[in-house]
């Protein structure tokens, strides 16, 4: 038991430990829709990742036009493939108490100290949902796009949402297939609870961005989605046992239900051209709202060194078609361009991206030296205007190279130890080859060949083995011949003995007979009756020391006594004298 | 009886071990060659030292070291599907060799076609066995298996407790390294890739000059192996990625084919 415990704590300790060295702590803030109704509520998420424990409850901004309820806290411990991931989060429900919409967050916690804030996001709040009418049923489907009318590229949000009040599964959506169009998901779907024209329905939410390449009308289609109903009523308590996600896909006769098949009605979309007014010649078709920043690292070096110039290009919108910027020659020093990084990123409300692209510039002459600016134009369709971003004015400033310098590198050095590695110079690969042969004659040997080859390997493999049973079946052989029975007779002789003194306890008879069969095993005899001088007789015969036969003959001339007096021994020390002496005598004999 | 068996025993031990010795190679020729190869690939002339390890590689001093050699040999000739099959031959004997590992890495950044190796993960790569050769593993083994047999030879005559401890720690390690060296040896034979040998191979959807060629595999490209009718290989990148090709067009790096036998020897073609 001990064993398992301190194995136990063996495989956990470390596991509590890497959670609280390496954990990276982050908080992010969620909630279960982007829209809500003054009717609904929301569930708002703060999630903490990296520590299970914090100081303080989150504060959120942002909540004065909400009203708040706690819905609990829960903490979580994940082991994937060795690596701990551990966090706490936060619920609460929050209802609109009126239309607008709200940036909910930062939420701010504290944990170890230290003072965490988390990202903002936007709740669109709007009236109520009313039917249109006719009564909407239990289950249906409606598809919406965040703007009618778009620029080429511009990206709409088609949002759909699938309503139901009874259970529904084994879902299947099939979007429109529309020429110059394309659909990209955004996100996971949602699952929330809404009222709809007075009713409380479960709601699933896939959101999409949608972009156009070719201006004009374009009709989007229907979406369509098949589903298995649920007919309330109709269902027995195994089929929610069995309908649960371990069995789907096992036993597939035994869920029952009806297949439904619903559509959206189609959208008009009106896509215009990009103006030609004020378009600039370097325009590539990006489409969106961008920003751009650059950083020079270090702006400080010496003929010779490198410094890289990093440039970030991210934003809203077409980030895909963000070009690699040129960077002209330049007077003062080499350029050397990297392979540019692009990283995707998609919120509820849209698709954007990042392109980071870097060179390292190396100078040949010293002095002050502008770094060009580099420009990009974009589109924005908010504006309806061109826009051109500019890369922030850099410096770069060239020390004399280490030669000319050495005495004052030297010198500095000296005073702060610290610089030495800042002013050390990557190693710079020239050249790319294979490595040499290899020369030693040592090579031509395979260390342990020898034992992989031939009747070797067979040897080493199935040796131990044979030899092990050899000798055990020799044993085995032994100790069934006459002498070896004998030996084995006589070895086993004393165990024998202990043992059965053990049971007799005290009886005087029992404990003659013991150790009268005692030394019938002991010198392969077979005597019928022990006399004490019988027992001393046949002691010395076997070189047994005069003393010990004679304290023998003594203590069998006691228990003898006992016999025929009808006695027994067992509150006198007699039995233990004699388990004594027959140990002495084992020695002896041995 | 005892004695008998002792005496067998130590006998069988004397013969084990003292075969090491008289098995041991006379290195004189063979080592002439080496250094004659190395020479000749010194002074350039490196179809000339090809032959050479060839040669080595022929007599059975198929070394790690001697395969490397010949991949780099073959690197310098431009054969780059040859150099990378001797490299991979060379990592089957010399795993944890960094000239190896440097080389073969370099000579795969010159294949054209992207594969990705990592498409089918073996046991070995998982355990990391790949760091260990089979004679290594088979000898760490026999080790174990010596000593585990030991023990229990041990208890046949005293069954003492410390003989009991020692009975179960050597069982663990020798059930362990019965299963490394199963894992070993499962992970040897169904080493199953090979190596594009011709500049450009055409891969067909049968194994018959007439049908459709599916794609193009180029020089170095490593590929797994499926099996053979007739004179056509059928191939495995992935799922969706197998066809037949014509079998001079590849070589498998764990299946070494000798070459002819009536072929001049090396040290005739000696300059």
């Amino acid at each position: 038991m001990k064993t398992i415990i301190a194995a136990f704590v063996l495989i956990l300790y470390p596991l509590l430990f890497c959670e609280t060295v390496f954990a990276d702590v982050s908080v992010s803030l969620k909630l279960d829709r982007v829209e809500a109704t003054l009717t609904d509520t929301v569930r708002m998420e703060i999630r903490v990742d990296g520590s299970r424990t914090s100081d303080t409850v989150p504060l959120i901004s942002g909540l004065e036009s909400f009203r708040v309820t706690k819905g609990g806290t829960s903490s979580r411990v994940k082991i994937i493939n060795g690596s701990v991931e551990s966090g706490i989060d936060y619920a609460y429900f929050i209802q609109p108490k009126k239309i607008g919409a709200f940036a909910i967050g930062p939420a701010v916690i504290e944990i170890d100290g230290q003072k965490l804030k988390s990202n903002t996001v936007t709740l669109e709040v709007k009236n109520a949902a009313q039917s249109a009418g006719a009564d909407t049923g239990p289950v249906f489907i409606e598809a919406s796009i965040s703007s009618n009318e778009v620029y080429i590229e511009e990206q709409t949000i088609y949002t759909l949402k699938l309503y139901h009040r009874i259970n529904v599964d084994d879902l299947a959506l099939s979007l429109p297939e529309i020429e110059h169009v394309s659909f990209k998901q955004l996100g996971d779907p949602r699952n929330y609870q809404t009222v709809y024209a007075g009713k409380s329905y479960h709601v699933l939410e896939v959101r999409y961005a949608l972009l156009a390449s070719k201006a004009g009308n374009v009709d989007i289609g229907p979406s369509k989605m098949t589903m298995t109903v649920r007919q309330p009523g109709g269902r027995s308590l195994f089929d929610d046992f069995f309908s649960d996600s371990f069995f789907k896909g096992r036993f597939p006769s035994i869920s029952s239900g009806r297949p439904l098949h619903l559509s959206t009605r189609p959208i008009e979309l009106k896509v215009h051209d990009l103006p030609q007014k004020g378009k600039p010649t370097n325009f590539t078709g990006l489409v969106g709202d961008f920003k751009i920043e650059s950083q020079l690292e270090p702006d400080n070096v010496r003929t010779g060194e490198s410094a890289t110039l990093t440039v970030c290009v991210s934003g809203k919108g077409n980030a895909t078609r963000i070009p690699i910027i040129d960077f002209p020659d330049l007077p003062f020093a080499q350029v050397y361009s990297d392979q540019p990084a692009f990283e995707t990123e998609m919120t509820d409300h849209g698709i954007g991206g990042t392109k980071t692209m870097k060179w390292a510039l190396v100078p040949e002459k010293e002095g002050r030296f502008d770094i060009p600016e580099l420009t990009l134009s974009y589109f924005n369709p908010e504006t309806h205007a061109y826009h051109t971003l500019r890369s922030p004015h850099q410096v770069l400033t060239v020390l004399p190279g280490k030669k000319q310098d050495e005495t004052v590198f030297n010198a500095s050095l000296d005073n702060n130890s610290n610089d030495r590695g800042s002013l050390k110079k990557e190693i710079e690969q020239i050249g790319e080859d294979i490595l040499p042969i290899h020369t030693a004659a040592g090579g031509l040997s395979v260390p342990f060949r020898i034992m992989t080859s031939g009747w070797r390997f067979w040897l080493s493999l199935a040796g131990p083995v044979a030899i092990y049973l050899v000798l055990l079946a020799g044993l085995n052989l032994r100790n069934r011949s006459h002498h070896g029975r004998a030996r084995s007779r006589s070895r086993n002789a004393y165990k024998k003995f202990m043992k059965r003194c053990r049971k007799v306890g005290g009886d005087s008879i029992d404990l003659l007979d013991a150790f009268k069969e005692y030394l019938n095993d002991k010198f392969s005899l077979s005597i019928g009756t022990l006399t004490s001088s019988d027992a001393g007789r046949l002691l010395e015969k076997h070189n047994v020391n005069t003393g010990t036969a004679g304290k023998i003959r003594q203590i069998i001339e006691t228990i003898e006594s006992a016999v025929y007096a009808g006695n027994n021994v067992k509150d006198s020390n007699v039995a233990d004298d004699l388990l004594k002496l027959v140990k002495t005598l084992e020695k002896e004999i041995r | 009886m005892i004695r008998l068996i002792k005496l067998t025993t130590i006998g069988l031990l004397i013969v084990y071990f003292s075969s090491w010795g008289l098995m041991a190679k006379n290195l004189g020729s063979e080592t002439e060659i080496f250094f004659d190869a190395n020479q000749a690939y010194k002074n350039g002339r490196f179809q000339i030292a090809a032959d050479g390890y060839l040669e080595l590689i022929e007599n059975g001093f198929d070394a790690g070291h001697v395969y490397y050699n010949l991949g780099n040999t073959y690197f310098r000739l431009g054969s780059l599907g040859k150099a990378i099959l001797f490299y991979e031959r060379a990592r089957l004997l010399i795993p944890r060799n960094d000239d190896l590992a440097f080389n073969l890495s370099y000579a795969k950044e010159q294949v054209v076609d992207a594969v990705d190796e990592q498409q089918r993960i073996s046991m070995l790569n998982i355990s990391g066995l790949d760091s260990l050769n089979w004679q290594e593993t088979f000898f760490i083994f026999t080790i174990t298996n010596i000593f585990f047999f030991s023990i229990l030879g041990i208890r046949l005559v005293k069954e003492a407790d410390w003989s009991y401890y020692l009975f179960i720690l050597s069982a663990i390690i020798f059930s362990i390294c019965a299963c490394v060296l199963f894992i070993k040896w499962y992970g040897t034979i169904s080493d199953d890739r090979a190596v594009v040998l011709s500049e450009e191979a055409l891969v067909r959807a049968g194994p018959d000059i007439k049908d459709t060629v599916l794609f193009k595999l180029h020089e170095g490209t490593v590929v797994h192996y499926e099996r053979k009718e007739d004179n056509w290989a059928l191939l495995n990148l992935s799922k969706d990625k197998r066809g037949w090709v014509e079998s001079i067009h590849v070589e498998q790096i764990a299946k070494i084919e000798r070459k002819d036998k009536n072929a001049a020897p090396f040290s005739e073609r000696r300059l």
